[in-house]
């Protein structure tokens, strides 16, 4: 549970959360979405897929995201958005 | 993942048993009030199906998602986890606080209308996707 409330402490990954409601995309169509590097989006991305907020699928050179979120994890995700939790803090680093 | 789910409802059954019948014996020895067993059980119904509910629109982690990419058919099982979990939560409350008379209908009414409205939107998911075979 730790691990969700870590994911969804960013407004970035609730943005992500929120795009894959409408289906499924791919890590570049996500990408596209926000004004960040690849690698700070991939980041993002470990950070969900560890959280298991969402599942994965290969579908030739691109990586399709899926939502995954239970009513409780849905729930959270809205409280966040709605308070604003996480706007002040810093993004998440790069990978090594 | 059914073995363990499987392992998970019988456990939850017995443990539905065992509090109903530690229940009606505690009553028989008037230790508690006699709507307290009723009142008891009803209540971890409701949490029982708020749980399942909870995880209905969750799938497991070694699970393939591309069985399921169907947007429509997804947010449509989302919203059946969510009702089912105000309607499971609005039973525990109702034989948590309610009158007995009136927790009786009022708990079946709310879950009644959590199945009724979440499997509407499933069958209105799946009619969406029919007529747009092409789609998504």
């Amino acid at each position: 549970m730790n691990d969700v409330f870590k994911a969804l402490s960013d407004p970035t990954r609730r943005e992500v959360l929120r795009l894959l409601k409408s289906g499924p995309r791919s890590a570049g169509d996500l990408a596209d979405a926000f004004p960040v590097s690849r690698p700070t989006m991939s980041a993002h991305f470990n950070v969900l897929r560890g959280a298991g907020l969402v599942s994965t699928e290969k579908a030739g050179k691109s990586v399709i995201y899926h939502l995954n979120v239970s009513v409780l994890e849905e729930a959270l995700l809205g409280f966040a958005g709605a308070f604003g939790l996480g706007t002040g803090v810093p993004p998440v680093s790069p990978p090594e | 993942m059914i073995t363990r789910s499987l392992k998970g409802s019988l456990a939850l059954a017995a443990i539905l048993l065992a509090t109903a019948y530690g229940m009606s014996l505690l009553a028989d020895f008037n230790w508690v009030g006699p709507d307290m067993p009723d009142r008891v059980t009803q209540v971890m119904i409701g949490l029982i199906l708020v749980l399942f509910g909870n995880a209905t629109g969750k799938r497991p982690r070694n699970a393939d998602p591309a069985c399921d990419s169907k947007p429509g058919l997804m947010a449509a099982q989302r919203f059946f986890g969510l009702a089912l979990v105000i309607g499971g939560l609005i039973h525990a409350g109702a034989w948590l606080l309610a009158p007995l008379e009136m927790a009786n209908t009022l708990s079946m009414v709310a879950v009644i209308i959590a199945l009724i409205a979440g499997l509407g939107r499933v069958a209105y998911a799946i009619f969406v996707k029919r007529q747009t075979p092409g789609d998504g």
